[in-house]
């Protein structure tokens, strides 16, 4: 029983590629493609859509007792092209953090970011938006009070002893440097180095709730980070 | 009498002259207009579609303002349409040749460029487009044929070739001619535009009060839904969320089993693998989604809550496909294949998910894995025909074995449930002007297996329908529907598991069950402006210890109130007018449990029949075509509600379990959670819903829904809201073609929060609502045979918090990133 589903794909994969199209070429019939009515370059200056996905590889830095870890991941990026100079860009970034002790979960962010074209395929972006962070469990210590010796939300003035994982929001901002060549007419790719600041508002669920409101009881912390990394980024129109 | 429409025909000719004084061309000139034609075939209004070079589009609209016409037919009546006219004008030759005798310096045409158009990406032949070839001074074109066929006849030498059609993208191509020979080119032309879900439109009539249709990108291309047609639901009126990432909605205030989720109009005993993924039928097979949230007509029987009906492609389709999709979490193929000696089409297609591979990331503790197969075969044309379709799903999940040890990084996992299901169903049909009928046998097998549950079931359910059209005000539809199910139980399957809980102590004894339902329904239209629809059905059900009757009457009525104007919308059609309508009517339902699984689609008899009257008043408004607002406000009343799905404690002094059953401290064992469970209850659900809706085949489509709405309890002679009661529902849903190839599709959805127990008393304060962003991008990659779609779906992308259970919140992320190929 446990080889039936592979069997059944195997078979319906064998059945797949006896049933394409052959490509079949007539001899006598010259197969074309229509010649590019545009350079490619005026194509990538125009107006329009562009897609980019990258892989991402960074550090980020806690500030004021903040854990702070290696960053793997990726990033999705949307915008229009405006002209020669310009894009306009929204960029969702998720990392993933595993630094034991320190921080350890996903990182993410979201920014709304003006690109401008400097020079052939150098851009520089800056970004401001939002930025989460969601830990699960991370073998960090638990700060005071702990979960059970609260029945109501607590704000910590500081992360000096950062929560013993983190679940929040707050805002990020970013500045990226950015070198693209161009594959062809639909896609190009290339590095890009990028700072990035975030401030994180930590939320720490004891799984209780207030008894007169039902809200949930929660322990808060802020957390500041700073990061640089590097990605690389396809990009298509 | 024509049936459907009759296009215009011009009279007399439609040629337009190359303007005088207009700027010499070195390319083909095409203009685009719109024609509106009233139905006395007179040319009423022209617009330009795409403004272009000032004086060919002038020459083109002086001249389509004295095009006349015979009028458009509508069902034999004369009706006034907008049509869409292209003109193409060729560049003149450099000087005027005359015409008895050419120019002696004006070389002989002795070479000829022969050729196919064929379009790119699906290898279909391009009939009707203008072919031009520039050869030196000369100019000289043509039209291709059905076949995409075309010949020019030119002088040797260096061509540059253009192909223009209005539905693609300028092709331009030099050639090299030499006298006395032939050149033989196969040109692929670009469309604009390439939509994976094209559909045709129907003019389907009005015929029910709350149903609404969704097809093409509209069920296949929504963020969120991974593509999954029935999962487009949630975003409709009237549709609450248990938990957003669950796909059980909470239908009208009714509890999730009380809304069932049927295929051609027959249930699926599992429709969502894993409870919460795809469904387990390939969206291929899906033609489109009904969903009514109520009032559905007699036809439905067997649910007190909403009707989600998904339609298969009903029809022998002639066209070869070939559909290959792989993402982070499934693979699947659909191969659709007809057979013109045999007079038959078969389809089939099979899926295989891993999505643990991605829950692997985050843990080791457990494993999910499913498949599903289907195929048909279709036979016949529309007056008679068959149709015989097999599907089956199997979904495994398994979990740390009870004798793992504690900290093992590596826990052995065990089964922890099974559920899988077969399904055959052979379908006949044949239809005349005034008989219709439908004759199907559905044969199937269901098996669920976990900690708590270990149940099997057969099912033989034969059906007949007669639709009787005797004269064509009036429709009389008769059905007989029989269902007979064996059941057997066994032992959960985890030893070690605490029992405090065992469905079969639900199920007790039942052993077999028969459900004989006849259905009487008429859809009488006395008059154009009115649509009544009387209907009722009635079901007996026996499980060898109990035997109970559902009767249910139900009315539909619409008034067509005002005729409205819209361009491109016959006024015969539904579409053209404002409708008032109200249903009312009363709905019955055999004891489900709370979870669909397989086996587990019905529970004794013993604990009676649910049962809802529901009612509703509604408005639809026709903005323009393919834009409408529709209104209407409910009231349902429940009694008795059975199998109740509750999360909230009675007290506060109880702390918040996060079970999806509340579970009073006190009860420990599973008489209590039976009692619970089982015990009679009274409900009403009431609100106001609001669909605001834009259709278009290739252009920016979506929705914006919002349902204003109470769901209550009757608890200690009072009325208390429902535990999954939400006060505001809203729903934005858009997609938009973007050129080159590019879809976007985005979706907001806002509930506001549950019911909480506090203590100021049951259900007394609200919890916090959620926020959910979807986001879709679709690109198309096109090759001179085959598509190529890749996909990026971001189930709430910016991690928006929602909770799960009371006290808890979870910011969670699901990520799809997929390839689908189409040959």
């Amino acid at each position: 029983m446990p080889r039936q589903p592979a069997t059944i794909a195997a078979a319906a994969l064998a059945l797949v590629i006896a049933l394409l199209p052959a490509a079949r070429a007539d001899a006598k019939e010259h197969a074309r493609a229509s010649l590019p009515t545009t350079t490619r370059e005026q194509d990538w200056q125009s107006l329009g859509l562009r897609i980019g996905l990258a892989a991402s590889y960074g550090g980020f830095i806690g500030l004021d007792g903040a854990p702070g870890g290696h960053l793997v991941g990726g990033n999705l990026r949307i915008g229009v092209r405006l002209d020669a100079r310009w894009s306009l860009y929204a960029s969702f970034n998720y990392q993933v953090a595993l630094s034991s002790g320190g921080l350890s979960g996903l990182r993410y962010s979201g920014t709304l970011e003006p690109t401008w074209h400097v020079w052939r395929g150098l851009s520089l972006s800056v970004g401001l938006g939002f930025g989460g962070i969601v830990e699960a469990s991370t073998g960090r210590a638990d700060a005071t009070p702990l979960a059970n010796e609260i029945d109501t939300s607590y704000t910590f003035p500081d992360a000096s002893t950062p929560l013993s994982r983190c679940s929040g929001v707050g805002l990020a901002a970013v500045v990226r440097a950015e070198y693209r060549f161009q594959l062809g007419r639909q896609s190009s790719t290339g590095p890009a180095v990028e700072l990035t600041g975030q401030w994180t508002g930590c939320a720490v669920e004891t799984g209780n709730e207030e008894p007169d409101t039902a809200e949930p009881i929660v322990r808060r912390q802020w957390w500041p980070h700073i990061g640089a990394s590097f990605s690389w980024i396809v990009v298509w129109r | 009498m024509a049936a459907g429409l009759v296009p215009p025909k011009p009279i007399g000719s439609t040629a337009i002259p190359y303007p005088k004084g207009a700027p010499r061309q070195k390319d083909p000139v095409v203009v685009r207009v719109e024609i509106f034609v009233d139905a006395r075939g007179q040319v009423t209004k022209v617009e330009l579609l795409a403004p272009g070079i000032a004086a060919f589009d002038k020459a083109v609209v002086e001249a389509a303002r004295r095009f006349r016409f015979t009028p458009a037919r509508y069902n034999g009546k004369a009706v006034p349409v907008n049509l869409t006219y292209k003109q193409t004008f060729m560049p003149p030759p450099a000087s005027a040749p005359t015409k008895k005798t050419p120019p002696a310096s004006q070389p002989a045409r002795d070479s000829q460029l022969a050729g196919r158009l064929l379009e790119l990406g699906t290898r279909r032949p391009l009939e009707g487009a203008t072919v031009s070839a520039v050869v030196g001074e000369q100019i000289v074109s043509t039209k291709s044929d059905s076949a995409g066929r075309f010949l020019l006849r030119l002088p040797a030498g260096s061509a540059r070739v253009t192909v223009h059609s209005w539905a693609h993208k300028l092709f331009v191509q030099k050639e090299k001619l030499v006298a006395q020979q032939k050149l033989e080119v196969k040109y692929y032309v670009e469309r604009k535009r390439y939509s994976l879900y094209e559909t045709i439109v129907r003019d389907r009539r009005r015929m029910e009060v709350s149903r609404v249709s969704l097809r093409g990108r509209e069920v296949k291309q929504i963020a969120g839904t991974f593509g999954d047609p029935f999962r487009v639901i949630q975003t409709l009126p009237g549709t609450a969320s248990v938990i957003s990432l669950l796909p059980f909605p909470v239908v009208r205030g009714a509890t999730p089993s009380s809304t069932g989720f049927l295929l051609d109009g027959t249930r699926v005993p599992l429709l969502y693998h894993l409870l919460a993924g795809p469904s387990v039928i390939h969206p291929e097979f899906i033609d489109g989604v009904d969903f009514y949230p109520g009032g559905a007509p007699a036809i439905f029987g067997g649910y007190t809550g909403g009707i989600v009906n998904g339609r298969t492609h009903n029809t022998r389709r002639t066209d070869r496909l070939i559909d290959i999709d792989v993402n982070l979490t499934q693979a699947g193929a659909f191969v659709r294949w007809p057979f013109p000696d045999a007079g038959i089409t078969v389809s089939a297609a099979g899926r295989y998910g891993y999505p643990g591979l991605v829950l692997s990331l985050a843990t080791n503790e457990i494993s999910l894995s499913y498949w599903d197969y289907q195929l048909r075969v279709d036979g016949g044309n529309r007056s008679a025909g068959f149709t015989v379709f097999a599907y089956g799903a199997r979904d495994a999940l398994r979990t740390v074995a009870p004798n793992a040890l504690p900290g093992d990084p590596n826990p052995p996992l065990v089964p922890a449930l099974t559920a899988h299901f077969h399904r055959i169903e052979a379908r006949a049909y044949h239809r005349s002007a005034r008989l219709e009928g439908l004759y199907r046998v559905v044969l199937g097998y269901n098996h669920s297996l976990g900690a708590q549950a270990n149940v099997t079931s057969w099912l033989l359910k034969p059906n007949a329908q007669l639709v009787f059209k005797p004269t064509p005000t009036l429709q009389v539809l008769a059905q007989i529907e029989n269902r007979i199910q064996f059941y057997s139980l066994g032992e959960p399957a985890s030893g070690d598991t605490p029992a405090d809980f065992n469905i079969g102590d639900l199920i007790g004894t039942l052993d077999q069950l028969y459900v004989g339902s006849a259905v009487l329904e008429a859809i009488w239209r006395p008059s154009p402006r009115w649509m009544l629809r009387p209907g009722v059905r009635v079901d007996v059900l026996h499980d060898l210890k109990d035997t109970v009757v559902g009767v249910d009457p139900r009315l539909t009525a619409r008034f067509r109130l005002l005729t409205r104007d819209i361009e491109g919308v016959p006024r015969e059609s539904d579409d053209s007018a404002i409708w008032l309508k109200a249903a009312v009517g009363i709905h019955h339902q055999p004891p489900r449990f709370v979870i669909p699984l397989p086996g587990l689609d019905t529970m004794p008899l013993k604990y009676g029949l649910l049962r809802a009257v529901q009612s509703s008043v509604g408005v639809e408004v026709p903005f323009a075509k393919g834009f409408s607002l529709g209104a209407e406000g409910y009231f349902s009343y429940l009694d008795p509600t059975l199998f109740d799905l509750t999360v909230n404690v009675d007290d506060v002094n109880n702390a918040a379990n996060g079970s999806l059953i509340a579970i009073d401290p006190t009860l420990t064992n599973a008489e209590d959670i039976v009692k619970r469970l089982t015990e009679a209850g009274t409900g009403r659900a009431y609100g106001l819903e609001l669909l605001i809706r834009r259709r278009s085949p290739d252009g920016v489509y979506g929705w914006l829904s919002y349902t204003l709405s109470r769901a209550e309890r009757r608890r200690d002679n009072s009325w208390v809201a429902y535990d999954f009661d939400r006060t505001h529902l809203l729903n934005l849903v858009v997609g938009i073609a973007l050129p080159r190839r590019w879809d976007l599709g985005l979706r907001l959805q806002y509930q506001s929060g549950k019911p909480a127990t506090t203590t100021r008393g049951y259900n007394a304060a609200r919890r916090d609502g959620y926020l959910r962003i979807d986001l879709r991008v679709d690109k198309r990659a096109v090759w001179r045979g085959w598509l190529l779609d890749f996909y990026v779906d971001l189930l709430n992308f910016a991690l928006l918090p929602e909770e799960l259970a009371p006290g808890q919140k979870i910011r969670y992320i699901i990520p799809t990133l997929g390839v689908r190929g189409r040959f």
